[in-house]
């Protein structure tokens, strides 16, 4: 393959120490939905009552899962405005065509018929990931928050709607919980690379290595810059 | 020989009136008081039974010191004293040969009225409630086991003295068995046996549809049937079969039970209960939360009434006052737009071009031509395997090829 370059040694900066602590933010809470939710969609699984007990009983449950919902909600939109407004620089996260072509080539590469598609410092895995926990949150916050106040959604709208409502907000976390499972774990904790975690979650930081084989055009950039900066010395 | 019986020899030889000699006459006389003695114990033994008839019978003259029995006494007295008797020849326990003593005690053999009815032969006159409970379970054992364990007993004991005993639900002297139309516990009758001590939950019950059935053709529930028989508990009781835990089963003993409650036959849905539990009534309450809605809650408990009966407390008119008792709020008519006991089922998924036909309840889901309730949980049934299913594959072979194209680096 393409290995003339000499094997690039050290790490360099992938996330900021404010994105690993929305990450943390992000991930606590959303287990804590995940256990004090699962018990109400499936109440006569031989883990509900358990589960329950574990979080302090079935007060605690609804108190810990409207908490927590409430605070995811907050969370994605102080991301969203910090994205906006602080970074200033969505482009990167914002899905391309490029994306549906890498996303494309991508499946010909499992079957064997095309090279790895070169990614950037966001693929489509992470992409989707990251607008799924987007959209996740609007359906689930607005379904979640509409069937906090039950008595106000009961004199607003048709009972139907609570009931379609809650039938939205129960099969979409279920689908999230298992998109989490299959793909979050799939390709960040159980591949053949990084079992059993990346670390770049708790320092932040991604060898060259790795930058170099899972995001070659960042690494490339990366390295173009250092040897720009190089030259300018 | 000759020489040696001279007597026999002439007899022989004589004829006509002469003497017999004595030894001979002793044996006639003995034969014939034999044959006197068997004429006349034949004629006795002919003639005793003919004497017996002479008497009438079942004469109820007492005389000191002839055996009788209660009633050969009690039939001839005053009503109050005779009508047991008359009663209780028509019961179920006359029949089954069960007798005066068995609850009253005192020996009806006994020759004197002092000694039939004597504390000392057993005696006890009118057996107070307690020990009549103790009497009926010598047979009744199951019967009194559920009645010990239940809330008239422990009503008694506590010194209510106005608590049911067995008598009080199935009468004293008359007790038929259910099938009866003339007994207590007969379905068209029960209620008002229990409504003797309890007249608010019969008065309410006689409003209610069940009450209605039962007068139609025997089927409706009546009070046994949610509350039991004999185990009657009250409802704070969690081994009580109204309490909130156990309400929905109960219910359902019926409501679930398609061959006899059938929709073809009375209209009546049978999946009630898993609808139910689909809610989030039931489901706070199978964590506990004892304070949710269970069916009598919503439909009443005695005064049920189908939902298109302008006064049932489930009619759309009635549906915000209802929920409004738990839930302490003035809820517009908006609470009654939408189907309580929903499913999937329910919904067929038919585009629908207009509103004609509709209940309020169905027109609730009502957007444009699509049904929420059906096209909504679809889509999850769609998305959530098919989309599980892919990520799952690329996962699996990425690793795959990233192991396979190490390999082929090295």
């Amino acid at each position: 393959m393409t290995e003339g370059k000499a094997e690039a040694q050290g790490e360099v900066q992938r996330f900021t120490l404010h994105q690993r602590i929305q990450h943390v933010l992000l991930f606590i809470p959303f287990f804590l939905l995940v256990i004090t939710g699962f018990p109400l969609k499936f109440p006569n699984e031989w883990w509900s009552q358990p589960l329950v007990n574990l979080v302090g009983g079935w007060e605690m449950r609804g108190l810990i899962h409207r908490a927590s919902g409430i605070f995811i909600v907050g969370l994605g939109i102080y991301h969203g405005l910090w994205y906006v407004v602080v970074e200033r620089n969505p482009k990167k996260i914002v899905p391309r065509r490029q994306d549906v072509r890498d996303f494309v080539q991508h499946l010909k590469w499992l079957v064997g018929r095309a090279e790895k598609p070169r990614y950037g410092r966001y693929s489509w895995v992470e992409k989707f990931e990251y607008w799924g926990a987007g959209i996740g949150m609007v359906i689930m916050g607005t379904s979640g928050l509409v069937m906090m106040f039950p008595d106000w959604a009961f004199n607003t709208f048709p009972l139907a709607t609570y009931q379609v409502l809650w039938i939205v907000h129960s099969n979409w976390a279920l689908f999230d919980t298992l998109v989490i499972l299959i793909w979050h774990m799939g390709n960040v904790h159980f591949t053949v690379k990084n079992f059993p975690m990346d670390r770049s979650w708790i320092d932040g930081k991604i060898s060259l290595k790795k930058l170099r084989e899972e995001h070659p055009l960042e690494y490339e950039e990366t390295t173009k810059k250092e040897s720009e900066a190089d030259a300018s010395n | 020989m000759e020489a040696r019986h001279p007597i026999r020899l002439g007899e022989r030889t004589s004829s006509g009136g002469r003497t017999v000699p004595r030894t001979r006459r002793t044996i006639r006389r003995i034969v014939a008081a034999g044959f006197l003695l068997v004429l006349a114990a034949v004629a006795v033994l002919l003639l005793l039974p003919e004497d017996a008839p002479s008497e009438p019978p079942g004469e109820p003259e007492y005389q000191e010191g002839v055996p009788t029995s209660c009633s050969d006494c009690h039939a001839n007295l005053p009503q109050n004293l005779s009508q047991p008797v008359f009663d209780f020849n028509a019961s179920v326990h006359f029949a089954e040969f069960v007798t005066c003593v068995d609850c009253h005690g005192g020996d009806p053999t006994a020759t004197s009225l002092i000694d039939a009815m004597s504390p000392d032969r057993g005696y006890i006159g009118i057996p107070d409630k307690a020990t009549l409970n103790a009497q009926c379970s010598r047979c009744h054992s199951i019967e009194g086991a559920g009645y010990r364990s239940g809330v008239h007993e422990e009503a008694l004991r506590q010194g209510n003295v106005s608590s049911a005993s067995c008598a009080d639900c199935h009468g004293v002297h008359r007790i038929l068995p259910v099938g009866d139309a003339n007994s207590t516990i007969h379905p068209l009758r029960e209620p008002s046996t229990c409504g003797t001590c309890h007249p608010g939950a019969m008065a309410a019950y006689g409003g209610g549809v069940h009450w209605r059935r039962v007068q139609d053709d025997l089927e409706g529930a009546t009070c046994t049937d949610c509350h039991r028989s004999h185990d009657i508990l009250p409802k704070e009781d969690d081994r009580s079969s109204v309490h909130v835990d156990n309400e929905a089963e109960t219910c359902a003993r019926c409501h679930s039970a398609a061959a006899s409650i059938s929709g073809w036959y009375y209209g009546v849905k049978t999946d009630r209960l898993q609808t139910y539990q689909e809610s989030f009534h039931s489901r706070a309450l199978k964590y506990g939360d004892e304070r949710v809605a269970t069916c009598s809650d919503c439909h009443e408990n005695h005064d049920v009434r189908v939902a298109t009966d302008p006064a049932s407390s489930v009619n759309q008119a009635n549906l915000p006052k209802t929920c409004g008792q738990c839930h302490t709020t003035n809820y517009s008519e908006r609470i009654a737009q939408g189907l309580v006991h929903d499913r999937e089922a329910a919904h067929s998924g038919e585009l629908r071009w207009d509103r004609d036909g509709m209940t309020p309840a169905q027109e609730s889901y009502y957007l444009g031509p699509f049904d929420l309730g059906f096209w909504v949980p679809l889509f999850f049934q769609i998305l959530i395997p098919s989309v599980l299913l892919t990520l799952l594959l690329v996962v699996i072979l990425g690793n795959v090829r990233t192991v396979l194209e190490e390999k082929r680096k090295r």
